[in-house]
Order: structure tokens, then C-alpha cells, then sequence
């Protein structure tokens, strides 16, 4: 799906629900009603061809117009500011939580969650390194394999007793999380 | 349960015609006795082997963990290996035997199944081991070493070292 200034705001989400979590750090909540994103953008003081962008940057692995980016670079700077404390205060306390409920949950014992459990440890304290640094924002592609890695051993090796549906929701959490640092990697990239 | 190919791998010939006879009221399989651990060899679809034997030959069993069913004389607690209790009365061994070999069939693993060689690799850089380090240890050249990690995680869908490290911990390759 390519977005455009025309594009009904409610179309991007329904086709890529995960979308919500960027949209989110632009003021926009549920109930988004059947407004372009034109409208909302007007309505809401955002720079449109930056959240066009930035929204397909999102959607589009081979997005190619990542140089709006480098010409809006203060927007896109503090997009990722906004980004960096929206992880820590939503992201990775979120996949925490699923984590943390899955393993408690679980009845019998399977020391792979714990495992992947610790691995996701790892892949936090490399986002407060580079995401979440002071310095300001920085490349993680470390920390982007390390989510796909995760989400492998999820989806091909998983084994054991575990609760389905606590797996699969840690699981939509953490592939979130991956497709947002996705974003927010191309951006940095484009800007640095 | 179709035919299936399985070594029995016990010094005992008592235990092995024990095994035999079982699996003959089964299924239809083709039972070969490994009596001495140390001819064992791949090409067997499911290994039934004596705990002993076992433990010690874990460099042979440990890769092939998924199609390796432990006999124990008692229940194997917190192991990564399969296994049915001698103890155990004839319906529960033989229950124990047709569900893992059901689930290894239905397994997806045998398509990213690592060789004896990746295996060695991976547990190399799960280890920490550099290139270098690991191409000196297996005597192979280092562009060898990079063609294995590149297959280790073109099969595992596994790029990062730790992340290699994990899945070695969660198959028993490293502790």
C-alpha cells in the first residue's frame, strides 16, 4: 500500500493495524474517523509530506523516498526523540508484560521462554544503548536482527508446553516492536 | 505408523529382543541391534538407546536429540531427551513410543536440521570463538567457517551471535 496525502487515515490502519503504535506519537488515538490524511494532518498541525513519509517508511520495507527525512531533518529528529521514550514507556514494557505472564502462566516448566526471555533482557539493553541514548539517535541494526532472531525462534523453534494465545500475544508485541525499529532505523539512517 | 528404520542401541540382547518385539506389535519396522556404541552410524530414522550408552556417546546423541528415544530406569527429570521408564508398564512404553515418532514425522525440523559439521560450528560461536579460532579448532579455512555460519542461519533464520547462543542453549548444544 503506498500512502498518499489523499489516502483515508482509517484504510492505513485497518491494512497494517500495527501502524497505530507510530500513530500514536503523533497525537492520533483510536477513533480516527473517515478523514484523508490531509484532513487530519491540517486539523492537526502535522506536517503532512512528514507523516506521509513517515507512514509509508513504515508499511514499505523498499520505501525510497527516505530523503524527505533528510530535508525535514529538526521533524525528524524529534520524531525520534518521541520515538526513544515511546519504547520505554510502551514497547518493550508491553512485550515485558506478555513475557512475564507467559512464563508465570505456563504450568509445566520451559526453560526455552526463559531462555528467549533473557534474549529479549539482551535486545532491551541495546536499545537503551543506542535508541534510548543520550548522544542522540543512532542506528540499531543490531537490535533489528536480534528481533527478527527472536521472532524466529518463536515461529520455527518454539517447543514444549506453553499457553498459545499468551505466546502468540508476546509474539504481535514483539513483531511490532521489530517493524518499529525498522522505522525508526530508516529515518536515522536518512538523517545522520 | 508406517515402516520405520530404528536402531537399537543397547549392549543388553535381552533388552534389544524386549524393544524388538514391541515394536513388532506396533508397527511394522525394520529393528537393527547396535550392541557395540561405538559402530553407530546415521541413517536410522529413530533411536532407541540405553541411558548408559547414551551418556556415553552425548557427542552422537545430542545432535540427533529428535530422533533419539532414552530407555532409563527412571523418569528423566529436566532432560532434553525423550525417553520411556523401563519401569513403566508395556501399554505406557509402547503409547510413548507411537507419539514420538508421530511428532517427529510431523515435525518440520528434519528441513532445518543442522549438519554434524554446522553443529560443530554453532557450538563453536555460541562459545564466543572467533572465525579464526573456529577454522584453527575444526581444521577447515576461515571462508569455510563463513559458509557454514551462512547456512547455520540460512536454516535457522538466526543472524546474531547471541542469538545462535540461545539456540544452542535451547537445544543442548552449550549449557
Amino acid at each position: 500500500m503506498i500512502v498518499t496525502k489523499d489516502t483515508k487515515l482509517h484504510d492505513v490502519v485497518i491494512a497494517e493495524p500495527a501502524i497505530i503504535a507510530v500513530l500514536n506519537r503523533f497525537g492520533i488515538t483510536l477513533g480516527i474517523g473517515d478523514n484523508s490524511v490531509r484532513n487530519i494532518c491540517e486539523e492537526r498541525g502535522i506536517d503532512a509530506t512528514f507523516f506521509v513519509a513517515v507512514l509509508n517508511a513504515f508499511i514499505n520495507d523498499n520505501f525510497t523516498g527516505c530523503e524527505v527525512f533528510a530535508s525535514c531533518k529538526p521533524l525528524a529528529s524529534d520524531f525520534l526523540q518521541r520515538t526513544a521514550a515511546y519504547y520505554q514507556r510502551f514497547l518493550i514494557p508491553n512485550v515485558e508484560q506478555h513475557f512475564n505472564l507467559l512464563i508465570r502462566r505456563n504450568t509445566a516448566v520451559n526453560s526455552n521462554l526463559e531462555l528467549m526471555r533473557n534474549f529479549f533482557g539482551e535486545v532491551k539493553s541495546d536499545i537503551a544503548a543506542t535508541v534510548c541514548a543520550e548522544v542522540g539517535p543512532l542506528p540499531c541494526s543490531a537490535v533489528e536482527d536480534k528481533l527478527s532472531d527472536l521472532i524466529s525462534m518463536f515461529v520455527i523453534h518454539l517447543s514444549g508446553n506453553y499457553d498459545v494465545n499468551l505466546c502468540q500475544a508476546v509474539l504481535f508485541a514483539i513483531i511490532c516492536l521489530k517493524m518499529d525499529i525498522s522505522l525508526y532505523n530508516r529515518i536515522c539512517s536518512s538523517i545522520v | 505408523m508406517g515402516n520405520v528404520n530404528i536402531a537399537i542401541v543397547t549392549p543388553s540382547t535381552l533388552s534389544f529382543i524386549g524393544v524388538k518385539s514391541l515394536l513388532r506389535d506396533l508397527s511394522p519396522a525394520t529393528a537393527c541391534h547396535i550392541a557395540d556404541a561405538a559402530t553407530l552410524a546415521d541413517g536410522f530414522e529413530l533411536y532407541v538407546v540405553d541411558a548408559a550408552v547414551c551418556l556415553s556417546h552425548i557427542d552422537f546423541f545430542l545432535p540427533r536429540r529428535s530422533k533419539t528415544l532414552v530407555i532409563t530406569p527412571e523418569p528423566l527429570a529436566g532432560s532434553s531427551f525423550a525417553f520411556v521408564c523401563s519401569k513403566w508398564d508395556v501399554e505406557r512404553i509402547g503409547e510413548k513410543i507411537v507419539d514420538f515418532i508421530d511428532a517427529q514425522r510431523t515435525s518440520t525440523a528434519p528441513q532445518s536440521e543442522l549438519s554434524q559439521r554446522e553443529i560443530e560450528v554453532l557450538t563453536l560461536v555460541a562459545s564466543g570463538k572467533l572465525n579464526k579460532e573456529i577454522a584453527d579448532a575444526l581444521q577447515i579455512s576461515i571462508n569455510t567457517v563463513l559458509t557454514h555460519r551462512k547456512n547455520i542461519s540460512s536454516k535457522l533464520g538466526i543472524k546474531s551471535v547471541s542469538g545462535l547462543s540461545v539456540y544452542a542453549m535451547m537445544n543442548g548444544y552449550i549449557r
